[in-house]
């Protein structure tokens, strides 16, 4: 399976349309479980899954293979879903009617994922959620998400922090 | 529920997640061979980066005028109008100057923000009957704000890029 994934990519590389929806189908549940996560809406994480492979079609000649095919295309999704997190930050800051619309699409949204876990995640709030995302599934540590987000690292940790005390109350109730 | 059972909760959680519907057609429909694709962004890029030069260096003309210019309609503004029309026109200016490259999916962004200028002068024209009107100069100060903000999304910023 790896052989045929790197194959794969290697043709995807010189434009083999057919080998990079190979590689799409590999890696697109990965990629939209980030989005999903992060934006905690299902349009706007489709938008961002459709961005990272378009971003991934366009670089993949300058892709060099200093690292794993997945660590570079999970780089790809955490940016491109935190870019449009930012967005929808300033958003939310000008319209407060975007903010009752999109509660009730996030309902909608995890109407479709029946984990308890899961639906308390979109619950969040946005700040709280990006920083529990990436630190506690994704992997990264609060220095690199303060500098992804664009907060400070104390801040990344009291998130964190407010996160998990929140998600353990709202699981207790349940 | 306690720290423990959080955790093993996290641990629980699937690494991947499939979107409810096929996301590939759109992708394929926007996928363009990457040389191909290379060159025309390259020379997208390359013909607003010209034309944004072009804007700039008439924009500055033009704040170069607005000062040394007294007998101008300019100089018959009301003070609060006159004050946003300079401070965010020279932040406009400033922005557009420092603008390197323009980002995928703003190649546009003149028209856009053509479309912002015909609305303050929509609205600059409404001031003329009520001047410093209060909800007219906030509506003026929500477009400079708006159209600074895209300026500022459209703006490629090297830490966007990733190689």
């Amino acid at each position: 399976m790896a052989m045929e994934i790197a194959q794969a990519i290697a043709a995807a590389k010189n434009g083999d349309k057919q080998a990079f929806h190979h590689v799409y189908q590999q890696f697109v549940g990965r990629v939209y479980a980030i989005c999903w996560r992060l934006l905690a809406n299902r349009q706007k994480a489709e938008d961002a899954c459709q961005d990272v492979f378009i971003k991934v079609w366009q670089q993949l000649p300058a892709f060099r293979g200093d690292c794993s095919f997945a660590t570079w295309l999970h780089s790809i999704a955490t940016r491109t879903a935190i870019d449009l997190w930012r967005g929808e930050k300033y958003l939310r800051l000008t319209d407060s009617c975007d903010i009752q619309n999109e509660l009730i699409e996030q309902t909608v949204a995890c109407s479709s994922e029946d984990v308890p876990l899961e639906q308390a995640i979109q619950r969040l709030p946005p700040q709280a959620r990006a920083v529990f995302v990436l630190f506690a599934l994704e992997g990264y540590q609060h220095q690199e998400i303060a500098s992804l987000l664009g907060i400070k690292e104390g801040t990344s940790k009291a998130q964190y922090f407010r996160a998990r005390q929140l998600l353990q109350e709202w699981l207790a109730d349940e | 529920m306690n720290e423990q059972q959080l955790d093993q909760a996290i641990k629980g959680l699937t690494q991947q997640i499939t979107p409810e519907r096929n996301l590939w057609p759109e992708i394929e429909s926007r996928l363009t061979l990457p040389g191909k694709a290379g060159k025309s962004r390259r020379l997208i890029r390359a013909l607003a980066t010209a034309a944004m030069l072009g804007l700039v260096s008439v924009m500055g003309w033009q704040l170069l005028l607005l000062p040394s210019a007294p007998e101008s309609s300019l100089a018959n503004l009301p003070t609060a109008e006159l004050m946003l029309l300079q401070v965010f026109e020279q932040q406009k200016a400033r922005q557009l100057s420092q603008m390197a490259e323009v980002n995928e999916g703003f190649d546009n962004w003149q028209q856009q923000l053509q479309v912002w200028d015909q609305a303050i002068v929509q609205v600059r024209g409404a001031l003329q009957f009520y001047p410093d009107e209060p909800q007219l100069l906030a509506q003026l100060q929500r477009l400079y704000q708006q159209q600074l903000s895209y300026i500022q999304r459209a703006t490629l910023h090297h830490n966007s890029v990733i190689s």
